[in-house]
C-alpha cells in the first residue's frame, strides 16, 4: 500500500503526545495526574490483545513497539479512511474506523515510546 | 478517599442506579482489596490488568487447581495439528506478578451481598468488589436420554484439555465410511464459531485419513455467526460435510446412550461418533449466588461490567450478558481490561471511563486457511452496541483481494500470532 504523508502528519505526534486521554469528557486530565490509565492506555491495552504485551507482535502480528510514530499514524489513518475490506488486513480496517484522529496521533506515539524488546515481564513492575 | 453517591452517579453506573447503593468501594485510609474468583481469560486478565493500574490495591485471584486448557486452539488439537499440551497454561507468571497474590482452590460459595468467599480450603476471603468469571456450565437439560453414560458417548469437549484428547483419539477411530455427527446450540453460548470451526478441521482430518466419511453438522438454528464463509469454504473442500438447520429439523431432542444413537425433531442418526455440544448457561458459582437473577446468564452494566443484581459484584467473561459482545475468549480478555480500569478509576474515588471493548474471532477452516469477524464496542444511550463501521467479517471469496487464498491465508497466520499474543497477554 502506498501512503502519502505529508508535513502535518509528521508533526501531529509530537504535538499531541502530551495529550493522551483527552477524550475521556474532562476526567482524563485528573485521571492522568493520579497514575490511571487514559484512553490512549486503554486503547492499546486492547491492541495488545493481538500485538501481544507492549505491542511486542507475536508471528505474523507485527510488533508495534518501537515503530516510527509516523508510520504507524499514517497506516491507521490510511484505514481508517477506507473502505476497503475485501483484503488481508479486513480486521484492522474495521478497528481503524473505531478510531479518533486524536486516537490514531496517540496510539502511534504511544508504541514509538515503547521498546521494542522490552523484557517480557512482569506486569506491576513497570510503574 | 471514598466514593460518594454523587461520583457513583456521575459515573453513570447503572448498577448504582437500579440497585441499593453498595457503599464506599473502600473504607477512608486503607488499600482497597479486589478479590478476582476464575483464571481463565476474563479473570486471569482483569487481575493482571488491576495489579498494574491500581498497584495499591490487593488484588487476589482464585483460580481452580489443577490444570487449564485454552479453548482458543483446541480444535488444532482435535485435528492433530497441535499437542493438547500445547494449549497448557502455565501460572508461574500469574503467581510471580507483584500486587497480585494467586491462589489455586475451588470457590465453594459466594455470598454476593457480604462480598465474601469461600473456599475448599476452608478460608473465607472478603473483598470491597469481586469479579466473578466462572465460565460456562453445559446445561443438558433441553436434551431427553441425556445420562452419565451420554456424556462418555457423545463427548462435547467444550473445556478444552483432557476432553480435548479424548475426542481427538474418538475421531481416530471412526472408520472409512463411517459419520460423524457435530450437533450445534441455539444461541447463547461459549465461542459461537466453535461448532463450525471444529467440524472444518475434523472434515479437513477425515478427508485426509477416512476419505469416504462423512460429517454432519445438526444445528438449532438457521444462522451462524461467518456462516455465508464457512458454508462457501465446505462447499469448496469438503463434499463430504453437511449442514442442517433448525428448519430442517435438525434440532437435537433426545439420545440414547446405550444405543449410540442421536435424535433430531425429523430425524434419527446411528453415528460412529456425535460430538453434542449442548445449550450453556453461566458458571455455578454465578448462578449459585444469584447474580444470574434466574435468567441462567449474569445481567451486568456495560461500563465496569457491574451486576445489576447485586451491585459490588463484577461478572466477567463468557458468564455475564454483554451483547452484542460474543462469548469469546477475545471478548473475555477486553472486559478485563475494562472492569479493571473502571475499578482503578472508581477506587481512586473518580468517575470509570468509557470502555474501550473489542473483539476479534478467529477461525480456521483448514490449517492454512482463516476467516475473521471483528468488531469495537462502546456505549450508547446506556447500552452496549457495535460502534459503526467496526463489524465485519472476512470477504467472501469472490471479493477477496487479490483472492481468497492469499487472503485466507493471511488471517490463518494471523490467527497463530493472535492466539500466542493474547495468552501471553491475559497469563503473563
Amino acid at each position: 500500500m502506498r501512503v502519502r504523508v505529508g508535513i502535518a502528519s509528521l508533526l501531529l505526534p509530537v504535538l499531541l503526545a502530551g495529550c493522551a486521554g483527552t477524550a475521556d469528557s474532562g476526567t482524563a486530565a485528573s485521571g492522568a495526574a493520579a497514575g490511571l490509565p487514559g484512553r490512549t492506555e486503554r486503547l492499546a491495552a486492547a491492541c495488545d490483545g493481538c500485538h501481544g504485551p507492549g505491542g511486542r507482535g507475536s508471528g505474523a502480528v507485527p510488533a508495534l513497539a518501537g515503530r516510527s510514530a509516523t508510520l504507524l499514524a499514517a497506516r491507521l489513518n490510511a484505514w481508517r479512511t477506507s473502505d476497503d475490506v475485501h483484503g488481508a488486513d479486513q480486521v484492522m480496517v474495521r478497528f481503524a474506523h473505531g478510531l479518533s484522529a486524536d486516537d490514531v496521533d496517540a496510539l502511534a506515539s504511544h508504541y514509538a515510546r515503547q521498546a521494542a524488546e522490552a523484557p517480557p515481564a512482569r506486569p506491576g513492575a513497570t510503574r | 478517599m471514598t466514593l460518594s453517591r454523587r461520583q457513583l452517579l456521575r459515573a453513570g453506573l447503572s448498577g448504582a442506579l437500579l440497585a441499593p447503593f453498595a457503599g464506599p468501594l473502600r473504607a477512608a485510609g486503607t488499600d482497597a482489596r479486589v478479590l478476582v474468583l476464575g483464571g481463565g481469560f476474563a479473570g486471569a486478565t482483569a487481575a493482571r490488568a488491576l495489579a498494574r493500574w491500581s498497584p495499591r490495591t490487593r488484588v487476589t485471584l482464585v483460580t481452580a487447581p489443577g490444570g487449564y486448557w485454552t479453548c482458543p486452539f483446541s480444535n488444532t488439537a482435535v485435528a492433530g495439528l497441535e499437542s493438547v499440551d500445547d494449549l497448557a497454561v502455565d501460572y508461574g507468571p500469574l503467581g510471580r506478578t507483584p500486587g497480585l497474590e494467586l491462589i489455586r482452590a475451588q470457590v465453594v460459595a459466594l455470598d454476593p451481598v457480604t462480598r465474601r468467599a469461600t473456599l475448599d480450603d476452608g478460608r473465607v476471603l472478603g473483598a470491597d468488589r469481586v469479579v466473578v468469571a466462572p465460565g460456562v456450565d453445559l446445561d443438558h437439560r433441553s436434551i431427553d436420554g441425556w445420562n452419565d453414560a451420554a456424556e462418555a458417548r457423545f463427548p462435547a469437549a467444550w473445556e478444552a484439555g483432557p476432553a480435548t484428547t479424548e475426542l481427538r483419539r474418538r475421531l481416530e477411530a471412526v472408520p472409512d465410511g463411517g459419520l460423524v455427527i457435530i450437533t450445534a446450540p441455539d444461541n447463547p453460548y461459549r465461542c459461537p464459531p466453535g461448532p463450525y470451526e471444529r467440524a472444518s478441521l475434523m472434515a479437513w482430518w477425515l478427508q485426509q485419513h477416512r476419505p469416504r466419511a462423512r460429517l454432519v453438522i445438526l444445528d438449532a438454528k438457521d444462522s451462524f455467526t461467518k456462516d455465508a464463509l464457512f458454508k462457501a469454504a465446505w462447499a469448496a473442500r469438503y463434499p463430504n460435510l453437511s449442514w442442517l438447520g433448525r428448519a430442517d429439523g435438525a434440532t437435537l431432542r433426545r439420545v440414547d446412550a446405550a444405543a449410540g444413537t442421536v435424535h433430531t425433531d425429523f430425524d434419527d442418526y446411528a453415528p460412529d461418533l456425535a460430538c453434542v455440544i449442548p445449550p450453556q448457561r453461566a458458571g455455578s458459582l454465578a448462578r449459585d449466588a444469584g447474580l444470574d437473577g434466574g435468567r441462567g446468564w449474569c445481567p451486568v452494566e456495560p461500563r465496569a461490567f457491574e451486576s445489576t443484581v447485586t451491585p459490588g459484584i463484577h461478572v466477567l467473561g463468557d458468564a455475564a450478558i454483554a451483547n452484542p459482545m460474543p462469548k469469546s475468549a477475545f471478548a473475555a480478555n477486553s472486559q478485563g481490561k475494562a472492569c479493571a480500569a473502571a475499578l482503578a478509576w472508581l477506587i481512586e474515588g473518580r468517575p470509570a471511563p468509557d470502555p474501550v471493548l473489542m473483539n476479534t474471532c478467529y477461525s480456521l477452516v483448514a490449517p492454512d486457511a482463516g476467516i475473521a469477524i471483528a468488531a469495537s464496542y462502546g456505549i450508547r444511550n446506556g447500552a452496549l452496541v457495535s460502534l459503526d463501521g467496526t463489524t465485519g467479517v472476512s470477504p467472501l471469496p469472490t471479493d477477496a483481494r487479490p483472492d481468497v487464498e492469499t487472503v485466507r491465508g493471511a488471517e490463518a497466520r494471523a490467527a497463530r500470532g493472535w492466539y500466542r499474543s493474547i495468552v501471553r497477554d491475559a497469563f503473563g
